[in-house]
């Protein structure tokens, strides 16, 4: 009886030895493919539908932007389980120190704009006037309305006879999140010219100035 | 008199190699301790309290791991491992089958064509990924393809392709062919002398993939920065950018380290337990080659 057990133990030993030796890369293998595809599913299943895309660049925000957009979801009244708003704080483009980082970021703005991701922009004035130039932000002087105007005068930068963007220090929305509170370099904000999500866009705008 | 002149000859000799040899071994010292000294600086600065703002060069004088806990808890560190894993490993696996078996005709084929696909593949090194990110980007929207934390691993794979087919299709050539011939005239069919003959033998240049694409895309935060949307998406890398502060929000340089620390970590922990596979592999293909 015992040594029937111990024939049994030793053959499935020598059978995972076997297994082991031969087999361990296909397995690993096997593992690692059986871990992508679980995690694709998980995506997919709980993939939400993005209803607002902002890219806060070297903004300082000292809150997370995932807590900014849930704030902003929650002034929607949408349902948080099944729409995302995507608010991005970690990008910079005037850094000395991290030039990678600030290619990278340039990189991601144009790329979000040349695929119509990107709704709203905030960035310092230097790089908004820039980016002006190339005519990459919406002339808000068509969306809002006289009042809404009369209220952000002292905030509003205009150009050229248009409403580029809104300076986003004294924005009560801005502040709540620390974002854009330095008095040297100010932020603006402003609205991408092929903004998939318009009507979205100007609704964050007006949340963050408080109107 | 000769004999002596001769001994004087000699322990001039040892004098002067002595002399070079504390030379050598003060250079090798001083390269050892610019390199290891940054890296005890950085561990040291993380066993401190995030609030310990001594200068980062006295050593060890503090031992807690509240920074540790806070970086774990702030880049929320269990669910970027995970994703870096599976952008890591995912990439790897795909860059080595695809590889080997672009890398096998072009090594086999004696034809123009093999060498029009070898120049073809060797083309990608020429061209930075970063140069042409915005037209893949509009391609892949255009594809309908999801920003998700595998969208990356589309230019991981693209971008490791080039270099690693050239790895392969170099070994390939010290792959005997009579094996293979031998194997053919027992009846394996093309499948079974590619899996069973060929691709074990080409360990030594998988290693040396593994190694050099792993480490790579390991590291890189270029594209899932660019690609991925959702922080819970994000792979380490990103995920350390969080910490580098600017003017209005100073970094935390204790949990900045602390958290650096955390990231290389995994790649420390594997690296400890495959060393001997690793050597081997790298060995085995410096002998070989």
């Amino acid at each position: 009886m015992k040594r029937s057990q111990e024939a049994a133990e030793n053959k499935q030993r020598v059978t995972l030895d076997y297994i082991w030796t031969y087999y361990k890369l296909p397995i690993l293998a096997g593992v690692i493919a059986l871990a992508i595809v679980l995690s694709f599913v998980v995506s997919a299943l709980t993939r939400k539908e993005t209803v607002l895309h902002v890219m806060l660049v070297d903004c300082s925000a000292s809150e997370d932007g995932a807590y900014m957009g849930d704030r902003f979801l929650e002034h929607l009244e949408l349902d948080g389980d099944k729409y995302a708003v995507n608010i991005q704080t970690n990008y910079v483009f005037a850094s000395a120190t991290t030039g990678t980082l600030a290619f990278t970021s340039q990189s991601k703005f144009s790329a979000d704009i040349g695929t119509q991701t990107l709704d709203v922009c905030g960035m310092l004035e230097a790089d908004f006037l820039v980016n002006a130039d190339a005519d990459c932000f919406l002339d808000l002087s068509e969306y809002l309305t006289a009042e809404e105007q009369e209220r952000l005068d002292g905030q509003l930068l205009r150009r050229n006879g248009q409403i580029i963007g809104i300076y986003a220090d004294d924005l009560p929305g801005m502040a709540a999140s620390g974002s854009y509170q330095s008095q040297e370099n100010r932020g603006v904000l402003g609205v991408i010219y092929n903004t998939p999500r318009l009507e979205c866009a100007l609704a964050y705008l007006r949340y963050v100035a408080g109107l | 008199m000769a004999r002596g002149n001769k001994s004087q000859i000699v322990a001039g000799r040892k004098d002067k190699m002595s002399v070079s040899r504390v030379l050598l071994y003060l250079v090798i010292i001083l390269f050892c301790v610019i390199v290891i000294a940054p890296l005890v600086i950085v561990f040291s600065s993380s066993l401190r309290n995030p609030d310990n703002m001594l200068s980062p060069l006295v050593l060890f004088n503090e031992f807690t791991l509240e920074s540790y806990v806070a970086a774990w808890s702030k880049m929320n560190y269990p669910m970027q491992l995970l994703n870096s894993f599976i952008t890591t490993a995912g990439s790897v696996l795909v860059v080595v089958i695809i590889a080997t078996m672009a890398a096998y005709p072009i090594g086999r084929i004696k034809a123009k064509l093999a060498r029009f696909l070898y120049f073809f593949f060797i083309a990608g090194l020429i061209v930075p990924s970063q140069m042409v990110i915005i037209p893949v980007m509009q391609m892949i929207a255009n594809l309908g393809i999801p920003r998700t934390q595998f969208t990356p691993m589309i230019m991981f794979i693209t971008c490791s392709l080039p270099f690693s087919v050239f790895l392969y299709a170099g070994f390939m050539k010290s792959v005997p062919v009579e094996i293979e011939e031998s194997a053919y005239l027992d009846g394996a069919g093309l499948w079974k002398r590619f899996s069973s003959i060929v691709f074990p033998l080409l360990k030594p240049a998988t290693v040396s993939t593994v190694i050099t694409q792993g480490l790579w895309i390991w590291n890189d935060y270029f594209y899932p920065m660019v690609f991925v949307t959702k922080k819970a998406q994000y792979p380490l890398p990103v995920g350390l950018i969080q910490f580098l502060g600017d003017k209005e929000n100073p970094a935390q340089w204790n949990i900045l380290f602390a958290a650096c620390v955390l990231c290389a970590l995994p790649l420390i922990i594997i690296f400890a337990v495959l060393q001997k596979q690793f050597i081997n592999g790298i060995a085995a293909g410096a002998v070989k080659g």
